[in-house]
């Protein structure tokens, strides 16, 4: 008889979790895509560490004069903030953090209390997370600043209240997870939060108008959002600076009770998990039918019919490429995120708009409302292309394993690569017309001069995009899910693309600069048109060595995309 | 002597310093029902990745129907029709919308490949749900797709990467007459599949491929004669009847030292 060998112990056991993880990390180095990857992802860490850091100097600052004014509202209003910050901007970023998928590991006769604590673990590795210690810390250091004495009891309610918001994030999660696990809640689900995200936006169209009215709402109701737990780190400082300990232990307690009920309830769902929940999307049902009711005779025989089509967009490009056209924009319709990144700037610019028709008493933008169109819809464009970028750039990201029927097809790849740039390049032109209907309805249309400039400026940036995006999808490929948030391309190309948009604004800019140098601004289109057919030619080069350069990433981009 | 639909000469491919696939020679004649053999890892995937254009080889030559696949990927792609082992197929399209994408993409208007699309899934059973989309598909329902979707444009030689994996029993048979029905017609099909029943009840000829390296080529008696002549050549006796081809994979690939490794090793299992 074999022999069994016996439970591992609850260290050894995370241990070796923790050990898995890192040599998957590690493992997953060995490909050059994931090093650059991580490359651009350290440097753009970088870039937004240093805003996080600024604000955390803020909060430290706020803090500080809390403590030294003793108006600790202000120290609630802050840990409120990023209670909100940290709870609410995944959500809104995210339907799924960075996800602890524990199932696979359940085969193992693993301790429920490993699970638990692998699960909860988690929460720390989310980047927003992260943030929110950190500005816990900010604050932890303003008050010891201010005051010594307070330093231990706010690094003992600032550390419940850290674990506090770990815990409930940790159980939003889960239950998110829960009810997200179907394909078609997650969808519903994302465009729900795309809602809420425009409900924010518009709020604050509200707040301008009637700002005061809520300030003076929220001070009146302050005793209740003061005694909910976000704000509870806050009341024991304060009952700690006024010399009653002992209501500020219990205040603390209460912290503390409320983190324990949080933790209870996810473990309830870690529980559900761990007995072996399955949330898995299980293929649809098949109605097998008896007996297959065909021979071979109707089936084609063989040799293709090469020819066109009779559509109409045929008679402009070869079947391949509008066959390719036409699934590109049955992905578009079927894929949430890619509707939101191509629709949303046109909604922002809906609001903006309806700010710049304010009148400027009400809070409406002045320099739009000074410049009108000529002004909104060139800044409307750039929004567009900005977001526009978000796909052209990985441009294969949901082909799946798809991406292998296009090298079994008799296809070149530049045609492929062509069918998804008309693609995107379609779609940047309606937005830009519906831009032009938004501003124009708002009273303030453009001038026909800024009218063509704008858009012989918007070919020009398309073009170098395009092109550009072609080669960064073929060099830098990464796989995206459908119905999933928060799914960056390579660092890298975000980096490359950044600095794009950066070069292009620069010789847009210094276009339009010297022309109205010269006051000769009736040129501006002409110079765009032409700096657009050096574009156009330099795009020309790019796709024409685009089935080469997809032959040599061959391997690399059916790894990255197919796997 | 019939003109061969494929041939490869030398054909070699190197991860690294890892040799999958070594000097693989291998001709097979138009028509043919060609099973490609091998245990996991021999390299059987691999080289029907090079054969299709998916995967550039190391060393070597691939000539399709008289065409060399690297001076004319595009012509050569046009006459033959893979189910490759991942089934490369577009998740967010219905199936309708999938077998269209495919038969345009290899040149057909749009009238004949929606019309073949229809006959397709009528035939494989899959007319029943015109608006469910790939990802929602069963297993076989995914495997039954990717074969219509290689055989859209009538191909002259089909790849078939483990075809019947997943398949249930009734659609397997008539998928196996449309096969047979396909070479009758002139048409090659190279398969392999891990089933060797399947093989043998289909193929015409075999190819068996260990460690990287073609260690057995021809037809089904050519092979148990190959065999059949080794044992006597061993001085072991000769089987008294036909073999079947797992006694002649398990006799060229050599199970006799895996047997005895399981034997000796992994006594904490008794």
């Amino acid at each position: 008889m074999a022999e069994v060998a016996n439970l591992t112990g609850l260290g050894r056991q995370l241990s070796l979790l923790i050990t898995v993880r890192w040599q998957t990390f590690r493992n997953g180095l060995r490909s050059k895509s994931e090093k650059v990857h991580l490359a651009g992802s350290i440097l753009l860490g970088l870039f937004f560490g240093v805003q996080v850091l600024a604000v955390s100097v803020g909060i430290c600052f706020g803090a500080y004069a809390t403590v030294m004014s003793r108006k600790w509202i202000f120290l609630s209003v802050m840990l409120w903030f990023i209670f909100l910050f940290w709870q609410l901007v995944p959500v809104l970023a995210s339907e799924m953090n960075p996800g602890f998928d524990g199932r696979n590991l359940l085969r193992f006769p693993l301790r429920f209390s490993a699970f638990f604590l692998m699960s909860a673990a988690y929460g720390v590795a989310d980047p927003f997370a992260l943030v929110g210690i950190l500005w816990h810390a900010a604050i932890g250091v303003g008050i010891a600043i201010a005051q010594p004495d307070l330093a231990w009891w706010a690094a003992l309610a600032l550390a419940i209240s850290v674990t506090m918001n770990l815990l409930f994030n940790r159980l939003v999660f889960a239950w998110l997870e829960r009810v997200l696990a179907k394909r078609r809640t997650r969808e519903i689900v994302t465009a729900i939060s795309i809602l809420l995200f425009l409900c924010i936006q518009f709020s604050s169209v509200a707040l301008q108008r009637r700002g005061s009215a809520l300030r003076h709402a929220l001070e009146n109701s302050a005793s209740v959002w003061r005694a909910l737990p976000p704000a509870l780190a806050g009341t024991v400082v304060e009952h700690a600076a006024d010399g009653d300990s002992a209501a500020a232990l219990e205040t603390a307690g209460l912290l503390g009770i409320y983190a324990l009920v949080f933790g209870g309830l996810f473990a309830l769902r870690v529980r559900a998990q761990f007995t072996g929940e399955d949330l898995g999307e299980s293929a649809a049902p098949v109605q097998q039918k008896p007996v297959a009711r065909h021979v071979m005779g109707s089936l084609p025989a063989k040799g293709a019919v090469a020819g066109r089509e009779s559509g109409s967009l045929s008679r402009i490009v070869s079947a391949p490429v509008a066959a390719i056209f036409r699934k590109e924009i049955r992905y578009f319709y079927r894929n949430t995120m890619l509707m939101m990144n191509a629709f949303m700037p046109l909604i922002l610019i809906a609001f903006f708009s309806m700010s710049t028709s304010m009148p400027r008493r009400q809070g409406g933008l002045s320099l739009i409302g000074r410049f009108g169109g000529d002004f909104a819809y060139p800044a409307s464009v750039v929004y567009i292309m900005l977001l526009m970028m978000n796909f052209c750039p990985n441009n294969l990201a949901y082909e799946g394993r798809g991406v292998e029927r296009l090298f079994l097809a008799p296809v070149k790849f530049g045609d492929v690569m062509l069918a998804k740039n008309l693609f995107h390049g379609g779609l940047l032109a309606l937005e830009a017309l519906l831009a032009l209907i938004l501003v124009t309805a708002t009273g303030h249309p453009p001038s026909l001069l800024i009218l063509l400039a704008t858009w012989s400026a918007l070919l020009f940036g398309a073009l170098i995009h395009l092109g550009a995006g072609n080669w960064l999808s073929l060099q830098f490929p990464r796989k995206f899910e459908f119905g999933v948030r928060r799914q960056r391309p390579s660092g890298l190309t975000t980096l490359i693309s950044f600095g794009l948009i950066f070069a292009e604004m620069i010789v847009i800019s210094s276009a339009a600069l010297l022309c109205n140098w010269l006051a000769r601004l009736w040129l501006l289109p002409l110079v765009y048109l032409a700096l657009s057919a050096a574009a156009l030619a330099v795009y020309r080069l790019i796709l024409d060595g685009t089935t080469r350069q997809a032959i040599a990433q061959r391997d690399a981009l059916l790894e990255a995309l197919s796997r | 002597m019939p003109e061969p639909a494929i041939v490869a000469e030398g054909l070699s491919r190197s991860f690294g310093n890892l040799v999958a696939v070594d000097h693989v020679d291998l001709r097979v004649d138009a028509g043919q029902f060609f099973g490609f053999l091998g245990p996991n890892g021999a390299g059987k995937s691999t080289t029907i990745r090079m054969l299709t254009g998916l995967l550039a080889p190391t060393a070597g030559r691939i000539h399709l129907l008289g065409l060399s696949l690297e001076a004319n990927p595009t012509e050569v792609k046009r006459q033959i029709g893979v189910v490759p082992e991942g089934l490369a197929l577009f998740d967010r399209l219905t199936g309708n919308e999938f077998l269209n994408f495919v038969g345009q993409m290899y040149g057909l208007d749009r009238a004949t490949a929606a019309q073949r699309t229809a006959e397709l899934l009528d035939f494989m059973d899959l007319a029943d749900r015109p608006k469910t989309l790939v990802v929602d598909y069963s297993h076989g329902m995914k495997k039954k797709l990717a074969l219509a979707a290689a055989v859209i444009h009538g191909p002259r030689i089909l790849f078939l990467d483990e075809p019947f994996e997943g398949v249930d029993a009734i659609a397997a048979g008539t998928l196996k007459t449309m096969l047979h029905n396909m070479t009758a017609r002139g048409a090659t099909i190279f398969l392999t599949s891990h089933v060797l029943e399947i093989v043998e009840r289909l193929c015409s000829h075999v190819a068996i491929i260990n460690k990287g390296r073609i260690i057995a080529q021809g037809s089904l008696d050519e092979l148990r004669a190959g065999v059949a002549a080794a044992h006597v050549n061993g001085a072991a006796t000769a089987p008294s009847q036909k073999l079947t081809l797992e006694e002649i994979f398990l006799a060229v690939v050599g199970h006799e030292g895996v047997s005895r490794k399981s034997e000796e090793e992994l006594s904490w299992l008794k």
